[in-house]
């Protein structure tokens, strides 16, 4: 288990983390932790990376540089007024040792901490379908890739990826009717 | 009851619908569609109560209307796995037939169904357990007719009920109408629950008759010789086939009345006006002599007769004509001995059943009708005093008659059915033991009133729309049963439905026609149990299969 960052927005269905460090953002799609009296679970489904300071925008600086690393080796103070943020919604968390796929009595408090999710978190979750549903019916941006990259994350706790590709697809069609279309979408970006 | 349906068995779960146009039920996935036909029973376990049913239509249907304009890409394994499990499904439609509350008994039989199971009841194809547990187990009513398709129960006639009203045998030409009711009447003999009359116009009933395939059938005189008489009316047709029947067929003329012309007449081609005129020559001349009259007038003594009786000469001459057409009938005589109807009715008497070959004049219309109207009025006006005097005596009531005639839509069309003796019978003589087999191909030229008045209604294949309302008319559920009609095989199926069956149904007609199928309609199985027909019985198989 990875610590990744803190909460420093949350909600209800969602919570936002800032990252320790600039780009050190769990993948679109990876399945975070954070602590607190209910370790709340997350998808990842937005990152995002900019100034610290909403109102200074970053300007550019590499017109006389020959590499991109360049650009932060001679301007280290950009490390500090640079932030990556990523953004989770809420699949299930954790009463005791019991975990329940649905959302938390109240949502984590800010500044817990942010975890990646090992093995014996990962692989229950990935095998409960109800997530599915959380992720189909939000009504997120881009919720499609996030599915797709989700699955794929599934796919290193499988012994048969079709099967188990069948068994989502199966579930994401009656959660998503009338949107046979949309499901063949994400599963296609799943294997390709 | 039985109430452990085989898995393999499992069809889905009701999911809607109504009594009227029956429920609707989701297919199982795992379900064989493809395995599932109209027509097939089903058994639905409601709550306090289980159904009986029938398939009336299957539907695909899909949760995405762009499934049909936009399919999914099936080269895909995942994604034809997946939209076969999650997007398309099936449903069934099934109309309730029955329902069963409890063990089946006498006391308690499966009532027709007002009722409909709830929702998400369970739904399983009809096993062979529970066809025999609804159509009855062989016994002295009950006559095996064939079995449901993809079944091996045996569906069961009530024939005791059977003979109680007029029934019709219906199909297009050549699916199997003749077999089924040469089975019928093997089962009235069989059971004897009535005795049989049958106007046999291409000779199949009596003697072998043919099949279509190599070989010929056996027909009630070669499986029942000691209890079936045969009357015909061509000595040399019979000794061409070297059969001796038991009775040569002879009608004067002055048995002939205006009532047997009348129905003739569109056969005829008479104008009602020459059909009335027979009225007026038999006032003339007499009954017993006015076709021999009319014939032999030459054209004068015509005029005169026109002249005197207020007739028309064109009409008259018309008459005559087609009278002189008729009497060239070789079983037709001047005089007749006038034994026919007392011998035909002292047979029924003694049990015997009687066919009524018609031999050479197969094919000829107008002899079948002369002849099968002219007997039966005689026969039915006997046979109707007789009961009238037993005044419900059931000691002394005739025993049911059942008249077989073809080509039904000759005697019973709109035009004539109220007029004729078997318009009379279709539609009230049950209560005189006199009822009809009607045998017809377009059931639609058959009077609607005589058609809803027939108690059971066997019907192959009918692919006109006209044919297929009217054998329908009165069926509860007909709009739905319409569709299993016209998707039956061309052959020996047969849509069952009506007074002797407790639920329409489809089956495939019993072999018949092979050694194994005559010892089992004659065999110790389903022999009754009655000393004297045991012995009749045995008599029965030594003539047929000789003495061991």
């Amino acid at each position: 288990m990875v610590r990744l960052g803190d909460v420093i927005a949350t909600s209800t269905g969602t919570f936002t983390a800032q990252c320790y460090e600039l780009y050190h953002s769990p993948a679109l799609g990876d399945l975070v932790k954070t602590n607190g009296h209910y370790p709340t679970f997350g998808v990842v489904y937005n990152i995002y990376t900019g100034g610290l300071d909403p109102t200074r925008k970053p300007t550019a600086r590499g017109q006389n540089e020959e590499k991109e690393e360049d650009v932060y080796n001679n301007n280290p103070q950009l490390k500090h007024l640079l932030r990556t943020d990523f953004e989770a919604i809420i699949v299930g968390h954790k009463m005791g040792s019991e975990m329940l796929y649905h959302l938390p009595p109240v949502p984590p408090p800010i500044y817990s901490f942010v975890h990646t999710c090992d093995e014996e978190d990962t692989k229950p979750i990935i095998s409960n379908m109800s997530v599915l549903r959380t992720l189909a019916t939000s009504n997120l941006e881009a919720i499609e890739e996030v599915i797709s990259a989700y699955i794929r994350n599934g796919f290193k706790y499988q012994l048969d990826n079709t099967e188990f590709l069948k068994t989502v697809g199966v579930h994401l069609i009656s959660n998503l009717p009338g949107e046979l279309k949309k499901v063949e979408y994400i599963l296609k970006r799943v294997t390709r | 009851m039985t109430t452990d349906n085989p898995v393999g068995n499992y069809l889905g779960l009701v999911i809607g619908g109504s009594l009227n146009q029956g429920v609707d039920v989701l297919l199982d996935p795992e379900a064989d569609i493809e395995g599932i036909g109209g027509g097939q029973q089903v058994v639905i376990q409601g709550k306090n109560m289980r159904f009986f049913g029938i398939i009336t239509d299957i539907t695909l249907q899909s949760t995405d209307q762009s499934i049909k304009t936009n399919p999914p890409d099936l080269s895909d394994p995942v994604m034809a796995s997946i939209t076969s499990k999650a997007a398309m499904y099936a449903t069934i439609r099934v109309i309730m037939a029955l329902t069963i509350s409890g063990t089946i008994s006498d006391s308690d039989p499966p009532k027709p169904a007002r009722n409909i199971p709830n929702h998400f009841s369970k739904v399983y194809l009809a096993s062979d357990e529970d066809i025999n547990m609804v159509f009855g187990s062989e016994d002295q009513r009950h006559f095996w007719i064939g079995t449901p398709p993809d079944l091996e129960s045996r569906v069961r006639l009530n024939l005791e009920e059977f003979v109680k009203r007029s029934n019709g045998v219906f199909g297009k030409s050549g699916t199997g109408k003749t077999f089924l009711t040469r089975l019928l009447l093997i089962g009235i003999v069989q059971k004897n629950t009535a005795v049989n009359l049958v106007f046999d116009m291409e000779n199949e009933y009596g003697w072998a008759g043919s099949f279509e395939g190599p070989g010929s059938v056996k027909g009630l005189k070669n499986l029942f010789p000691s209890k079936v008489a045969v009357f015909s009316l061509d000595e040399y047709y019979s000794r061409r086939r070297n059969i001796t029947p038991d009775y040569l067929v002879k009608i004067g003329y002055n048995e002939i009345e205006p009532e047997d012309i009348e129905i003739l007449r569109e056969n005829l081609n008479l104008s009602s006006v020459a059909a009335d005129a027979c009225y007026t020559l038999r006032d003339v001349y007499g009954k017993d002599n006015w076709i021999k009259k009319l014939i032999a007038l030459d054209r004068e003594a015509l005029q005169e007769l026109s002249n005197k009786n207020n007739l028309n000469l064109m009409a008259l001459s018309t008459l005559q004509n087609r009278i002189r057409g008729l009497t060239r009938f070789s079983f037709l005589e001047e005089k007749s001995t006038g034994r026919l109807v007392e011998q035909i009715l002292d047979n029924i008497d003694a049990g015997k059943h009687i066919v009524l070959e018609f031999g050479g004049f197969k094919d000829n219309l107008d002899a079948y009708i002369l002849v099968t109207n002219l007997l039966t009025r005689r026969i039915h006006s006997m046979y109707a005093e007789r009961a009238d005097a037993a005044m419900g005596d059931e000691s002394i009531m005739p025993k049911p008659l059942v008249i077989t005639i073809e080509e039904a839509h000759k005697f019973l069309n709109q035009g004539i059915a109220s007029q004729t003796v078997f318009g009379t019978i279709a539609r009230e003589d049950r209560k005189r033991r006199v009822t009809l087999l009607i045998v017809d191909q377009r059931p639609s030229g058959i009077d609607d009133e005589v058609m809803s008045q027939l108690g059971t209604k066997l019907s192959c294949l009918l692919d006109n729309e006209k044919d297929v309302d009217s054998v329908m008319s009165g069926a509860s559920g007909s709009r739905e049963l319409r569709s299993v009609l016209s998707k039956l095989e061309s052959k020996q199926q047969s849509l069952i439905f009506g007074h002797s069956v407790p639920m329409p149904i489809v089956v495939k007609v019993r072999d018949f026609g092979t050694p194994e199928s005559y010892s089992t309609l004659m065999g110790p199985d389903e022999k009754p149990d009655t000393a004297e027909t045991l012995e009749e019985l045995e008599q029965d198989r030594q003539d047929f299969f000789g003495k061991e």
